[in-house]
């Protein structure tokens, strides 16, 4: 297992981990990032995204839209190309309506965000969707309703041949509840690429 | 020892089991189960996955992690579709089969049957 880390670590640092080719597989992978690459990496999903002419779905769970959306756009990523589900402005009370992005009231509601995904898949036919981050969701539920909820979420969107993607990061959260999750994800995990240089999983 | 938090669930193995000559003691967590451990050492506990709490994998880790119980047969009850990796880690776990719910009755006798031996 430590060995598969560290090969991947190199692998990364040698630039050939190629994202957008395992996301091509269909596959449900787990990402390890540290917080400052998270954007990056993301940036860089949506970029290829782009010229592939799939569209993304952006499942805001730690930013609310207009801050991620500023992001990408001054990374000159057109973000009018993907789908953003933000959970955080209207519990904020900063939203401002926009085509490309379905506000929900609440991030403690899983079934709505699950309904905002699957209306993001069929009607905007979104086929990569990015949780930004499902360690998030720590702070909103506990472990197992994470778990049950990827887990349902998969079986659902995994037979029919959609395309999942998800970001696990560990900073703003106990790393003993990060790890639980991450522990019991795995189990449905295809993958897991980890690209955080402090993280020893 | 039969482990689910669905009360119903619970009820239909324990009745299923019973049925098939099987002794059963149940429990509705992880926490309950460990705690029943203490003094009881079935010949097979039937670990539900996903479960508050504790989930079915962490449950096993302690069993194994333990040197009263690491021998004990484990098979676990799940609605997950495990992926290559999970079952690899079913295989490290020593977990000697997984049923996927909903389950037919018949079928899970006989794999009890064939584990139990």
């Amino acid at each position: 297992m430590l060995l598969s880390i560290i090969c991947e670590f190199f692998i990364f640092m040698n630039g050939a981990v190629d994202l957008i080719k395992e996301i091509e597989k269909g596959q449900f992978l787990l990402i390890l990032l540290e917080e400052e690459a998270c954007m990056d990496k993301i940036a860089e999903i949506a970029k290829s995204m782009a010229r592939t002419e799939k569209k993304l779905c952006y499942v805001c769970l730690s930013k609310p839209y207009m801050d991620v959306a500023n992001d990408l756009r001054n990374r000159g990523i057109d973000v009018k190309k993907s789908h953003f589900i933000d959970v955080l402005s209207s519990h904020y009370g900063k939203r401002r309506p926009t085509d490309n992005c379905t506000f929900l009231d609440s991030p403690t509601d899983l079934a709505d965000i699950r309904v905002a995904i699957s209306n993001a898949i069929k009607e905007k036919k979104c086929s990569v969707v990015v949780f930004d981050t499902i360690s998030t969701m720590l702070i909103y539920q506990e472990t197992s309703k994470i778990v049950r909820f990827t887990h349902d979420f998969l079986s659902e969107e995994r037979e029919r041949n959609k395309i999942l993607y998800l970001v696990l990061k560990h900073d703003s959260i106990p790393v003993e509840e990060s790890e639980r999750l991450l522990s019991d994800l795995k189990m449905f995990a295809d993958r897991t690429i980890n690209f955080n240089k402090k993280s020893d999983i | 020892m039969v482990v689910d938090d669905e009360e119903n669930l619970l009820e239909l193995l324990e009745a299923v089991l019973e049925q098939a000559g099987f002794a059963v003691v149940t429990a509705s967590d992880g926490k309950e189960c460990l705690q029943k451990l203490k003094t009881v050492k079935p010949d097979l506990i039937l670990l539900d996955m996903m479960m508050p709490g504790m989930s079915g994998r962490e449950v096993c880790e302690k069993i194994r992690a333990d040197p009263k119980t690491r021998d004990l047969k484990v098979a676990f009850l799940t609605v997950a579709r495990f992926s290559e990796t999970g079952k690899d880690t079913l295989k490290k776990m020593k977990v000697l089969d997984y049923i996927t719910k909903p389950f037919d009755n018949d079928d899970l006798v006989r794999r009890v049957k064939k584990i139990v031996g």
